[in-house]
């Protein structure tokens, strides 16, 4: 087991078993199990396009993931997509990490990977102007 | 128009560049809370003094903010906006910080920056940040909030 699928394993008790959101994520419909396996492959297509950004990506002077960050990114998606919902959004951040968001009824998640063995969760309900937040990893 | 020695005042946009994947038309809000993340220090210009915004009122078009990018990355770049009262009823204040351009680049008017977003405050506690940068980039996903929209590269 590696670390980042050990940190994926620790965010699955981070979420409820049963994805939170269903029906409910940016408006969207039911999703089938074959849809989520889809969406899913589509954000590990996001990911692998990641790995080719360099520095100053967005014309604004970003900094660029490294490989071992969106390869991070990728093992924790493979991880989620067995019985997480489908991410709203998987990008780079501009200090060189990688984020997974998901608006949903209950509130706003996202994981931000910040290294190749560090991945931050943050949850915020709905309404709420409180964050919770847990590192994962070391 | 106005100068950029006017007075701020609370009705002025506020414009944004944000970048194709955090600014996408059929996601619910449009607009990522990371497009309000300051870039530290291994950005190209690292937000030292609080992330950058421009205000309307001092620009021809709202397109003229985007005139520094490169020019194939520059589609790829949206701008939304939000008011002075939207950044002070969150907490926030803006400053006037006229832009300095790079050698060979055009100053653009109206910059301002946010003096309580910088990397250096974001980057002592990034979860803390989580909820106010929720709430502008739900404002910043408003109708009327987008100026430009972007054209994801092919």
């Amino acid at each position: 087991m590696t670390a980042i699928a050990d940190l994926a394993r620790g965010a699955a008790q981070f979420v409820p078993a049963t994805p939170p959101h269903t029906g409910g994520v940016d408006g969207a419909a039911t999703f089938t199990a074959s849809d989520m396996a889809a969406g899913w492959g589509a954000a590990v297509d996001d990911l692998l396009r990641l790995r080719k950004l360099t520095d100053d990506w967005d014309g604004q002077g970003s900094s660029a993931p490294g490989s071992a960050v969106v390869d991070a990114a990728i093992t924790l998606a493979q991880q989620f997509r067995a019985s997480w919902p489908l991410p709203g959004r998987v990008h780079a951040g501009v200090n060189g990490t990688v984020c997974f968001e998901w608006f949903t009824p209950l509130g706003y998640i996202e994981v931000e990977v910040t290294a190749p063995n560090v991945a931050t969760h943050r949850f915020v309900s709905a309404g709420s102007k409180e964050v919770v937040s847990v590192t994962l990893g070391r | 128009m106005k100068a950029q020695s006017d007075p701020i005042t609370p009705d002025e946009w506020l414009l944004r560049i944000i970048w194709h994947d955090k600014f996408v038309s059929t996601r619910t809000p449009i607009i990522s809370p990371r497009a309000f993340e300051p870039r530290g220090p291994k950005a190209k210009k690292p937000d030292d003094e609080g992330i950058s915004l421009f205000r309307l009122a001092c620009l021809p078009e709202p397109s003229d903010v985007l005139v520094n990018i490169a020019a194939d990355k520059r589609p790829a770049n949206g701008i939304a906006g939000l008011t002075v009262a939207d950044l002070t009823t969150l907490g926030f204040t803006v400053g006037r910080k006229d832009h300095e351009p790079e050698v060979g680049q055009s100053a653009i008017l109206g910059h301002v920056v946010v003096p309580e977003l910088t990397w250096a405050l974001y980057a002592a506690n990034p979860s803390a940040f989580t909820p106010r940068l929720l709430a502008l980039a739900m404002l910043a996903s408003r109708d009327g909030s987008i100026f430009v929209r972007p054209a994801p590269p092919q």
